[in-house]
This record gives structure tokens, C-alpha cells and sequence, in this order.
């Protein structure tokens, strides 16, 4: 039937996985650019024992990224 | 007759013509952001991890009798690019600390009326005993720097790690 989404063939099905990537992919690049001000913020204090933690997360982050993005739709 | 908008005329924009951004596009361009993002961070942590060490000189910075209690003193510590603050506490303590704002690098001076670090850029307040932050929009501490008092002379002698 039209607009049901248990298909994965029908259009609306495939918009609906493109938007939610969108929205993923969103909250990833917030959470990234949170941590990179923290990053930046944490260098200019002279406190760089957390720095390397963070930049692990931006990278863990940003492969979680990659995978969203990769889902096929 | 034209009917068209003077605006229309003088910019006109062909839709058809127009390369709107398709979802796909748009999530790409998320995908490298991220990356851009993820570069970003690896570049400040290299800078973290190759950031020389400042010097860290021992200097005499006055006498004790240079500074009556209750009173301040300006110097540069460690180098002469770094402006710092002496305060001289009632009780004969002796505090040091960088003269820059933690906020946006203005310099602190020691209010007399009310015995704290003042910053008149934005209205900041340090404690003048401990240099944590009272009011205002620093978001840090005033970074200190160790002293050390011998016959009479008053050393700084590194800066204290946060």
C-alpha cells in the first residue's frame, strides 16, 4: 500500500533513511564542534592532559560519521 | 506593459537554472564537515603535543620593603611579553599572578577598595588570595606564578600548573 514504510523499495522509505542520516549526521557535527571548542579552550588554559581524549572522541565521533553517512538508502 | 519588479530586473534568478542542493548533497557535505572537524581537533592536539615549554627564569622581582602591605606591584614574568602582578596580602603573604584576563587579556589591577583582582575591560573579579574567578565572564582562574622570599627579596620562580 502507498506510504507504508515496511518496504524498503518505496520512495517514502528511502526519504525517510536520507532524513534521519541528516539529522545523525547534525547532532555528530554538533557534538564535534562542542569538542573542538573544548579542545581549543582546554589548549589556551595550558591544561592539555585532556586534549588527546578529545581529540579521540572527535575521531571515534567522526567514524561514527562515516557510518551514517555509508548506510545505504 | 512590464510588470516585473524593479529588484527582478536588476537581479534576475532563473529557478530552472539554479543548482539546488540535493539531501544526498547536503549529507556529503555534513560527511566532510566532520572530517573537517575531525582534522581541526587533531591539528589543536598537535599543537598540544609540540608547544614548547616556556621558560621558566628564576628573577628577583622587588624587596619586600618595595611593597607596603595592602599594595601591588607590576613585572613581567617569565618573559618581558608576559605582564604579571605582585600583591603583597594583609598578613605579610606575598601572591603573584599573570596580569592577563583570562576573558579576553585585559589587564587586571588590584582594587583597593574591595581587596580583589579587578578587570575593568568587562567587570571580572579574581579572589586576590587564590585568583579563582568571583564574578564576572572569565572562565578560568588567574594562572599563578610561585614566589619565594630570601633576605629581604622577593623571587618569582615558575609559573603554577593548573
Amino acid at each position: 500500500m502507498k506510504g507504508e514504510l515496511d518496504d524498503p523499495n518505496q520512495p517514502e522509505y528511502r526519504t525517510a533513511i536520507v532524513q534521519a542520516k541528516i539529522v545523525l549526521l547534525l547532532l555528530v557535527v554538533g557534538i564535534q564542534l562542542f569538542l573542538l571548542t573544548v579542545t581549543v579552550d582546554r589548549l589556551l588554559a595550558g591544561e592539555t592532559g585532556e586534549i588527546a581524549g578529545l581529540a579521540l572522541a572527535s575521531a571515534i565521533s567522526f567514524v561514527i560519521g562515516l557510518g551514517i553517512w555509508r548506510v545505504r538508502a | 506593459m512590464n510588470s516585473e519588479p524593479g529588484h527582478v530586473k536588476d537581479f534576475p534568478f532563473q529557478r530552472a537554472a539554479d543548482g539546488l542542493v540535493t539531501r544526498r548533497e547536503y549529507l556529503k557535505l555534513l560527511a566532510l564537515t566532520s572530517f573537517g572537524l575531525f582534522l581541526g581537533n587533531l591539528g589543536v592536539a598537535a599543537a598540544a603535543l609540540f608547544r614548547r615549554e616556556k621558560p621558566e627564569p628564576r628573577i628577583m622581582v622587588a624587596s619586600v620593603r618595595d611593597v607596603p602591605e595592602g599594595r601591588s606591584l607590576n613585572f613581567d614574568y617569565p618573559t618581558a611579553d608576559d605582564p604579571a602582578i605582585l600583591v603583597h596580602l594583609p598578613g605579610g603573604r606575598f601572591v603573584a599572578y599573570s596580569q592577563k584576563c583570562t576573558h579576553l587579556a585585559c589587564a587586571v589591577y588590584l582594587d583597593r577598595k574591595t581587596g580583589r583582582l579587578h578587570c575593568p575591560c568587562h567587570d571580572g573579579f579574581f579572589d586576590v588570595e587564590t585568583g579563582q574567578v568571583l564574578a564576572g565572564p572569565p572562565p578560568r582562574p588567574l594562572p599563578g606564578i610561585e614566589l619565594s622570599v630570601e633576605s629581604g627579596d622577593i623571587y618569582a620562580l615558575r609559573e603554577k600548573k593548573a
